[in-house]
């Protein structure tokens, strides 16, 4: 057995140790795991939401975009911060209201705020839908990496089987409470191998980041800032805002808001995260540092730039250690991933539908699934191609549109009605399917327009078109609406 | 209309929106007004290409302001809101 793959089966059996652990003393009824009894502080949240920021989709596709197409991978930094900003005026209002009604999902959120278990099941559903993609796109960027740190010796199959047999126990056994512990191992793994890698290859292979930078600029002019046409600064500014609308609408974050002891956790987590992203900065260098050290990877293989790179100038020890950061990357999301779309099944569409539910049964099935769903997962990620990154750039967009209901569900009465909520998310979503399968941008569909318009994100079009929905439906029926909402209240 | 006075007693913290938190505006302009300007690749700061740099700054600039908020936040429900000097 070699060194890395000997340093990748430690962590992934430290996880495994820690993820079930962190049951101890406790009696896991759905409060408990789902969102943890409401009992975590600052640190936990913090590491739960940072989960969020450090999958293997930034590990290895921060580094890869760096490498691939230079300045526009700075979106990744801008959306995070927009998002911590507005985080700081939207969370606490979700925990209070989240708290106060005993919610544990994101689609209960919506039930409960707008008196409609029909939408309650709906936003189930798309989570379910979003959270498929980004569960497989973990497994997938595990597999990779597994694979490459360890030289071949283990197959991506074997990997991926492996991490989510470990994923699955966790989960079943502990439920938040594993993914929080696991949580406090990834991110020393992950801040010291990223800053690590960050500084010493600007260092070692060019002399320090301006000499760096500067060979870059030399090989590639115009490669580090956005070009004027495609990934221009219509672009670039379009993107930060769509992803930073739809950061908090993922169900797994959107659930870990109900995790925090009090909102002053949230407060205090909106000057911490945006510092915490600059971790990612130092993944940019890496893989800008790449670019020149091992160039001629193409297409989706800037994704392996890092590792790449990795393997030239490390021991195997480091390169397992490297390896074993990314196994966690997967892992942590994965475990929320995992545990929130078996909450929302169960809760949300089984307790919805089937009229005997209690909690305990609701819990029980909750438990039942998480396997089903990651034999699910497994099964797409063995047999799915390379057509992944496109579904999760859908599913991204899909719970972009919560948005718009969200947003005016948060008065003390919403604003908006149910119907309009429904009629602007069934709206939102139609648009992005149809924009997804058919390949559409405002270059093709409008192309005698100027580059401002047609360079923005074609995902604008799915929220404008939303929120005009939204907006007009619920104008119609608000009196309906308070007629149907003032009959409960009186009884 | 009793609804409407009836503000939840055991919650003492419905903090509603102050001048100062229009601070959390600076960021996004930075974003949003200042990419556009600062789409450059020189001069290098801090060993960084230019546009680089300023999104950085952007990032130190949200983590300031936000700390600042919840600092006067916390001051202000510290206080509690029946004994805030009024101005």
């Amino acid at each position: 057995m070699n060194p890395a793959l000997l340093v990748i089966l430690l962590f992934l059996g430290i996880a495994f140790g820690l993820g079930l652990l962190a049951r101890r003393g406790r009696t896991m009824n759905l409060e408990q795991w789902s969102v943890g009894g409401r009992g975590f502080g600052t640190l936990f949240v913090f590491l739960l939401m940072a989960g969020e920021i450090y999958t293997t989709f930034t590990f290895l596709g921060g580094s890869g975009w760096a490498y691939g197409k230079g300045a526009p991978a700075f979106y990744i930094l801008c959306y995070g911060c927009l998002a911590y900003t507005m985080s700081y005026f939207l969370l606490p209002v979700v925990w209070r209201y989240g708290s106060r009604h005993r919610l544990h999902s994101q689609a209960d959120f919506f039930r409960s705020k707008y008196g409609s278990r029909a939408l309650g099941v709906v936003v189930s559903l798309v989570g379910v839908a979003a959270i498929l993609p980004y569960l497989v796109l973990q497994l997938k960027g595990l597999g990779i990496i597994v694979s490459e740190t360890s030289y071949g010796s283990l197959s991506p199959a074997v990997a991926v089987w492996l991490s989510t047999a470990v994923l699955v126990a966790y989960v079943i056994v502990s439920g938040v409470h594993g993914s929080a512990w696991t949580a406090v191992v990834k991110d020393v793994m992950i801040l010291g191998v990223a800053v690590a890698l960050g500084l010493y290859l600007p260092w070692h292979y060019f002399g320090g980041l301006r000499p760096m930078f500067e060979a870059i600029d030399k090989a590639r002019p115009a490669f580090l800032t956005l070009p004027s046409k495609g990934m221009s600064p219509a672009w670039f500014l379009s993107t930060v805002a769509l992803s930073s609308m739809g950061f908090y609408m993922w169900p797994h974050g959107f659930a870990s808001t109900y995790t925090a002891r009090s909102e002053d956790v949230f407060r205090r987590n909106a000057a911490m995260m945006p510092l915490y992203q600059l971790v990612l900065l130092f993944v940019f260098f890496a893989g800008f540092a790449a670019i020149l050290v091992v160039p001629g990877l193409k297409g989706t293989d800037a994704d392996l730039s890092l590792l790449r790179i990795s393997q030239m100038g490390f021991s195997p020890w480091l390169v397992g250690v490297i390896g074993a950061a990314g196994v966690l990357t997967a892992l942590v999301p994965g475990s929320m991933l995992l545990l929130t779309a078996a909450t929302l099944l169960a809760k949300n569409v089984y307790g919805a539908l089937v009229p005997g539910a209690n909690e305990k049964s609701v819990g029980t099935l909750a438990k039942a699934l998480v396997p089903v769903i990651a034999l699910a997962a497994v099964l797409i990620t063995l047999r799915g191609g390379a057509g992944i990154v496109p579904l999760l750039l859908m599913g991204y967009s899909m719970v972009t549109q919560l948005f718009p209901a969200l947003l005016l569900s948060l008065p003390e009465t919403p604003w908006a009605t149910t119907a309009g909520a429904l009629a602007g998310i069934f709206t939102g979503e139609a648009v992005v399917l149809y924009l997804t399968f058919s390949g559409a941008t405002l270059a093709r569909l409008f192309p005698a327009w100027p580059g401002v318009i047609t360079d923005l994100n074609v995902g604008i079009v799915a929220l404008a078109l939303n929120a005009v929905a939204v907006v007009t439906v619920s104008s119609m029926t608000r009196r309906v609406e308070a007629d149907r909402r003032a009959v409960p209240r009186r009884a | 209309m009793g609804r409407l006075f009836n503000r939840r007693p055991d919650l003492k913290t419905e903090p509603s929106l102050r001048p100062y938190h229009l601070l959390a505006l600076l960021p996004v302009l930075g974003i949003f007004g200042g990419v556009p300007l600062a789409n450059r690749g020189r001069p290098f700061v801090l060993g960084m290409p230019f546009l680089l740099f300023w999104i950085v700054s952007c990032v130190l600039l949200t983590s300031a302001v936000m700390a600042l908020i919840g600092a006067l936040d916390r001051e202000r429900s510290a206080a509690g809101p029946e004994r805030r000097k009024p101005r």
